[in-house]
């Protein structure tokens, strides 16, 4: 049974990034279906993964590091720096995406200003579409902001070794 | 008519209760006490600081949880500033400290 085995085995920094790879390919499928919506909420849920994982590896996190030890800190941290900032119960990407910059900065590794402006720019627009909660609606959504998010997404995925090294 | 702010904590009561006693216990140890055992790892100053709390009463609590109560009953002892170089905060059943081979005994 899939909850004794997720009960049995803490998630890894590992099994984010791999959750998101999948995830990503997940919602590309969805999307060349005509499932708009899905799709959208998926390539988002990747995108979170995706920040997650970069913020870990950013402390320095191994591979096979549980992810619980992670989020008290990181949560100590955001409400010293970026208070105002919510968190939408871990969900939030501009909260990953602000924890990821600024802590790059605190640390001396800052990411590039071109790198640095394009992750804002991208997560804002990405922001301004996804949330988790998509996953209570059923809604029909617009050619044009599924092509966004694949593009912002699709971005995120390809820039995201650079994030964290 | 005056209108009250309530703020949540989001804490679930026995996070609470874990909270008030990891603090106490970090603040006064007790001598005869045999958890919570408090384990803090660091490489020297301005390095990153990790914290292993291993305590069988963690058990009803949520392992993302568990980190929070860590670091709230750490800020509470340290200081706000004194907590921005932890990077991990892990609250484990002896069990699972374990099976992560964290050594504490």
């Amino acid at each position: 049974m899939l909850r004794r085995q997720l009960d049995a085995t803490p998630e890894t920094v590992a099994d984010f990034e791999l959750a998101g790879e999948s995830r990503y390919w997940d919602g590309c499928q969805l999307i060349t279906q005509g499932h708009g919506l899905g799709g959208i909420y998926l390539l988002g849920y990747a995108a979170e993964m995706i920040l997650k994982h970069a913020c870990f590896r950013t402390d320095r996190a191994r591979p096979a590091d549980p992810v619980a030890g992670f989020f008290g800190p990181i949560r100590a941290w955001m409400n010293v720096r970026y208070p105002s900032v919510d968190r939408e119960t871990y969900h939030s990407l501009l909260f990953w995406t602000h924890y990821l910059r600024g802590k790059r900065r605190d640390i001396g590794t800052p990411l590039s200003n071109g790198l640095d402006s394009e992750l804002m720019r991208r997560t804002r627009r990405l922001y301004s579409t996804w949330s988790v909660d998509l996953r209570y609606r059923d809604w029909t959504v617009q050619a044009t902001e599924v092509q966004l998010v694949y593009n912002d997404v699709t971005w995120l995925r390809d820039t995201r070794i650079r994030l964290w090294s | 008519m005056p209108v009250k702010k309530l703020v949540r904590s989001g804490r679930s009561p026995a996070g609470q209760t874990l909270l008030s006693r990891l603090v106490d216990e970090w603040k006064r140890p007790a001598p005869d006490a045999q958890q919570p055992i408090i384990i803090e790892e660091s490489g020297g100053q301005g390095q990153p600081v990790h914290l292993y709390v291993v305590w069988d009463d963690w058990a009803p609590v949520g392992s993302i949880e568990r980190s929070e109560v860590i670091m709230d009953a750490y800020e509470e002892v340290q200081g706000r500033g004194g907590a921005t170089n932890v990077t991990v905060a892990m609250g484990l059943t002896p069990i699972e400290a374990d099976r992560l081979g964290i050594r504490y005994r």
